[in-house]
């Protein structure tokens, strides 16, 4: 056995990871081979001198100036409450709900609204995208819309409940996309961002916006929630670099605009 | 301590609360500063390397992915920060022509010295990518998966790497005439 194999498999047999084979080899070699243990006695010697580095206590004056350096840091350089992942499920919430109970109070008052009038359906209003969109039926207010990318560039849905929304974006080829979002009352908050496919994206949240861009192809569905139910959410989709939708998705009842 | 906690503590930085990332420096200081300490060979660098690490990890918080272990995300910068002053360190020693602080002969080697120092200044003769490797494994104690992600480097490279660097240390503490 050469002396670089046998140092290879002393070090494997120190850190636990020996093949069994190896293991044999190793041990039927040293004993048909005393001057190995010289080696053996030099490599197990430094294993333990390494092993017993201790831990070295940092200096007092390190904590107060890590906190000294967090505190100036910049306010546009804080943490934003956007999050950047990949294949991920979604976060516990990231932010108190004390609106909820607005919110309940909107969701019965809309949804006795809805069955009141039915045929008036909940809305969206009128989009500037070459897309479809439409209104599902359900016990709780929701609003959806369809917007088609173009034939090779895939298409963008979104679906919003109540205070929450789901974006699903199927980008086919090799085109940049960009989703801004804008709550008109209140915050934002993207709660997750998945990606199916191994496709960049990047996403910036900050107070009522939220920008978040791509290049396919990829697959990514954003979830975010907003202050309430009664908030519209102001979409602008474009595919690299043109606008091809710009609407508010809203539930009935909500000041939608233009 | 879980990374669940740690991810509740990121969640609440990220909700504006700056006091929860405190929490996390307090709870990883220590391990920072150790491999800084290790790698840099040097206090205030190992100081400089800690702090911007957790600096750079508080305002890349919204990056942070909740999948991976907080503890493995903010260590990886401050290997990385240390292993960056490392690199500068030595770029400056070659303009200016300056030998790196370290054992460069038995004489000096031995006078005064106890054999765990005498290793550190051995270990100070390696390159800095093989002394992380060297710290990383022996005194953390992580995997050769572990390293391999703190580094972001193959699991093959972590074990050519870390052979080569033992390989290297113990040809430095024999040429000191020290058997170990």
């Amino acid at each position: 056995m050469k002396t670089e194999r046998l140092e290879a498999l002393l070090w494997e047999r120190i850190d636990g990871t020996i093949a069994a084979g190896d293991l044999a080899e190793l041990e039927a070699h040293i004993a048909e081979h005393p001057e190995a243990g010289s080696l053996q006695r030099q490599i197990e010697g430094l294993a333990g001198q390494l092993d017993r580095l201790r831990p070295v206590k940092p200096p007092a004056e390190l904590k107060g100036r890590i906190t000294t350096a967090l505190h100036d840091v910049p306010a546009s350089q804080r943490p934003t409450r956007g999050i950047r992942s990949t294949l991920r499920p979604a976060p516990a919430r990231l932010r108190p709900v004390a609106w909820l109970p607005i919110a309940a109070g909107l969701l019965v008052g809309v949804t006795v609204g809805y069955l009141l009038h039915p045929g008036e359906g909940l809305s969206v209003d009128g989009s500037r995208a070459a897309g479809t969109m439409s209104v599902p039926a359900g016990d709780r207010p929701s609003s959806t819309a369809t917007i088609d990318l173009g034939g090779t560039a895939g298409s963008l849905e979104i679906a919003r409940t109540g205070a929450e929304a789901e974006i699903s974006v199927d980008l086919v080829g090799d085109h940049d996309l960009g989703v801004d979002l804008e709550a008109a009352d209140g915050d934002l908050l993207v709660t997750s961002v998945g990606t199916a496919e191994s496709g960049q994206f990047e996403i910036a949240a900050t107070g009522e916006h939220a920008r978040f861009r791509t290049r396919g192809p990829s697959t990514h569905t954003l979830r975010m929630a907003m202050s309430s139910m009664a908030t519209p959410l102001h979409l602008v989709v474009s595919l690299n670099g043109a606008v091809v939708a710009d609407q508010w998705i809203g539930e009935a009842g909500s000041d939608l605009r233009e | 301590m879980t990374n669940e906690n740690d991810v509740m503590l990121v969640a609440a930085c990220l909700r504006g609360d700056r006091s929860a990332f405190d929490v996390l420096v307090e709870r990883y200081e220590r391990p920072l500063y150790n491999a800084a300490y290790r790698i840099t060979g040097s206090i205030e660098d190992a100081m400089d390397a800690t702090q911007t690490a957790f600096v750079n990890a508080y305002e890349r918080l919204h990056t942070y992915n909740p999948d991976y272990r907080f503890f493995s995300w903010v260590y990886r910068i401050a290997v990385n920060q240390s292993l960056n002053i490392v690199g500068r360190r030595r770029d400056e020693s070659e303009l200016d022509g300056n030998i790196p602080a370290a054992v460069n002969n038995p004489e000096t080697a031995y006078r005064g010295t106890e054999r765990a120092e005498l290793l550190e200044n051995a270990m100070m003769q390696l390159s800095p990518e093989h002394r992380a490797v060297i710290v990383l494994k022996h005194v953390e104690g992580f995997s050769y998966t572990e390293i391999g992600e703190l580094l972001s480097i193959p699991e093959k490279t972590v074990k050519s790497r870390l052979f080569t660097a033992r390989q290297r240390l113990r040809s430095i503490l024999n040429d000191l005439g020290v058997t170990p």
